[in-house]
């Protein structure tokens, strides 16, 4: 069953430079869902546009980005809600409780002159209707516990804690009204390897305890081979590829996600990688057609001219590729 | 291979906190290892260990607390800084981010025009193009695309490449890395650190390369150090650390390296790291706190190293 559902979402950026108008298309025509009880992984590379896309699914859209067309729909029990058609007041009471957020470079979020219970309470407050204090406390302490930190983290300072340790305590922030979807921007990008793996197997924790749905967005194919169930993977504003994680790693389809998978080097294999050639564009200025034809080496004449569709090739696979879609739509 | 760089015994400590009642953390301990000529020496740990802090005392921005720094039998961790600017032709320095290497307001071609003018490489203008755009060649990078252009016009990719060129326009016999392809796009990533093998193969160049990054360690070779929290807790060649870990800490660091392959996925937790601060002071073992196989006396004494099939190890488990 699906949570969360865009559909032809497009958000674009206008920017507007010394009287140049300039559009960055971040979001471009996705319709996607996301089911209930399941970690989602979306990767692509820096400037493709997932970090927009998460900004749009959490509702925090500010100029100069904007919603050009599409909506993005919210389903709790049954009932769903296209949250952008939903009065500004009224969509409050979604955040946090429904969907809650865990920013890019999310240990740097707390305020450092607050301690870390502080920091706890002024966000609970005005979330829940009865505050009484040693409630709360009780509430803040058993939470923190359940996540495996341990009760001084309470007592710190933020500066006192590692980069690891506050990554932590921002995913305990965001989960501590159980919502149904969480939503982790890069969540363990800053981090070594062991850390990372501590806040996953957090991330994974929280998962199977309240079955809700995690969306995950890191450019590492590790981190998603290890959790996610289904990944889709971005290229320049749109999905070219979805698909279950072991399907994605063993038969990619779209030749840039055979290029990421292909480049990744692993223990006792010393094959030589290539990765793919050319650089990503900039999404102010895409090429026509398909996005991905100046770097890929299948590219044919179809692929300039126009964008092809994402569709179903497979049960559960989706792919955006002229090689798959023989059918012209 | 003959030796190039020699660090023997390099400590440093940095005081923390006010002149007075300030505490002293220990940045790197008694680390020594050596680099070959025409080979590829990684230093390998999570953040905070220390490594970029060895990089920062090699190329002398930072001055070690004791221990000695040979380079080629001679001394250069007390260089004065005239003469360690004649060192900078021998040794040169990636960093990280491509973007914050060059000063964005400065045309990048300048800075290669300015080196060789500094070290004085070139004599004329057209031998100065001549080497630029050999070395761009090296590199991947055409004269044409490079000339007259800011660092916001190229991509990360193209930036880091421009980045090592520069680095090579002295053609130095070392390059000190540090983490150059954590900053570059998942999908370019492998074609920098393809140059870099091939700067080792075909110019016999030395390379430092410091990361946390096993994977790209483990397909460059060479010889790598393990560090965990200023020590260096196994050292060996890069293949047989890597596939046949001896150290606790050096395992726990390659099983929590994320594989790409769903079929290798983690199915055993960890013990969440403690405070920074205590792993740092503990007077025995640093990682004691958080080793599966701890021992009495590992919170009591620090190990000496052990030599287990050619690979030293910091552990008292090989005694």
């Amino acid at each position: 069953m699906n949570v969360i559902e865009t559909r032809n979402l497009s958000a674009y950026y206008m920017l507007d430079i010394y009287g140049r108008k300039v559009v960055v298309k971040a979001v471009d025509n996705i319709s996607i869902s996301f089911n209930q009880n399941e970690i989602y992984g979306i990767a692509g590379e820096s400037g493709c546009g997932k970090s927009t896309l998460l900004k749009v699914l959490f509702d925090l859209v500010e100029p100069p980005l904007r919603i050009v067309n599409g909506e993005v729909l919210y389903i709790e029990d049954n009932k769903s809600v296209s949250i952008y058609k939903t009065p500004l007041n009224n969509r409050r009471k979604y955040k946090w409780r429904f969907i809650s957020y865990v920013p890019q470079g999310s240990m740097n979020v707390l305020n450092p002159v607050r301690k870390i219970s502080q920091t706890f309470e002024d966000f609970l407050k005005p979330n829940i209707n009865n505050s009484d204090p040693t409630e709360l406390k009780e509430r803040i302490v058993k939470h923190i516990l359940e996540l495996g930190l341990r009760k001084e983290v309470l007592d710190a300072y933020p500066h006192q804690l590692s980069g690891g340790m506050r990554q932590r305590v921002t995913i305990a922030l965001a989960t501590i009204l159980t919502p149904r979807v969480i939503i982790a921007d890069e969540p363990t990008t800053a981090l070594d390897v062991v850390t990372q793996r501590g806040v996953i197997q957090i991330l994974k924790d929280i998962q199977s305890r309240f079955n809700n749905t995690i969306i995950l967005v890191t450019h590492d194919m590790g981190v998603h081979a290890n959790v996610a169930d289904r990944i889709g993977i971005m290229y320049a504003g749109k999905f070219v590829e979805e698909a279950k994680t072991a399907e994605i790693f063993e038969n990619p389809l779209h030749p840039y996600t055979k290029f990421l998978i292909d480049s990744l080097p692993q223990f006792g294999d010393g094959r030589k990688r290539e990765s793919a050639p050319g650089s990503p564009p900039s999404l102010s200025s895409l090429p026509e057609g398909c996005a991905f034809h100046p770097r890929c080496p299948y590219a044919m004449a179809k692929c300039k001219a126009s964008a092809p569709q994402f569709i179903e090739v497979d049960k559960g696979h989706k792919v955006a590729c002229w090689l798959y879609s023989g059918v012209d739509l | 291979m003959s030796e190039l760089l020699n660090v023997s015994n390099l400590t440093k400590v940095y005081r923390i906190g006010s002149l007075i009642g300030g505490i002293k953390l220990t940045a790197v301990e008694n680390a020594s290892f050596d680099v070959n000529k025409g080979e590829v020496f990684t230093l390998a740990g999570e953040s905070g260990c220390g490594k970029t802090t060895v990089a920062k005392i090699i190329l002398g921005f930072e001055e070690p607390t004791s221990g000695e720094i040979h380079y080629l039998g001679n001394r250069i961790d007390v260089l004065k800084d005239k003469e360690r600017k004649k060192l900078f032709k021998h040794i040169q320095a990636v960093f990280q981010n491509p973007f914050t290497t060059f000063n964005p307001l400065r045309k990048v071609d300048s800075y290669f025009y300015e080196l060789l003018r500094n070290f004085g490489i070139a004599q004329d203008l057209s031998e100065m193009k001549r080497i630029i755009s050999e070395t761009l060649e090296v590199v991947g990078i055409s004269y044409n695309e490079f000339v007259d252009k800011y660092p916001n016009e190229f991509s990360g990719g193209q930036l880091q490449r421009i980045s090592i060129a520069r680095s090579l326009l002295t053609r130095p016999e070392l390059l000190v890395a540090d983490e150059p392809v954590s900053m570059v796009d998942a999908s370019l990533r492998m074609s920098i650190v393809n140059l870099f093998g091939e700067l080792v193969e075909k110019f016999g160049i030395s390379i430092l390369y410091i990361t946390h990054d096993l994977m790209t360690a483990y397909y460059l070779g060479g010889k790598i150090a393990i560090m965990f929290r200023g020590n260096i807790l196994e050292m060996g060649s890069t293949k047989q650390v890597l596939t046949e870990p001896k150290h606790p800490y050096t395992k726990l660091l390659i099983e929590s390296i994320p594989q790409p392959n769903p079929r290798k996925a983690w199915n055993s937790r960890i013990k969440l790291s403690d405070l920074e601060e205590v792993e740092y002071k503990a007077s025995g073992c640093k990682f004691a706190g958080r080793c599966p196989f701890v021992m009495d006396i590992c919170k009591k004494e620090k190990p000496p190293y052990f030599e287990v099939e050619g690979t030293l190890v910091k552990c008292f488990l090989y005694k």
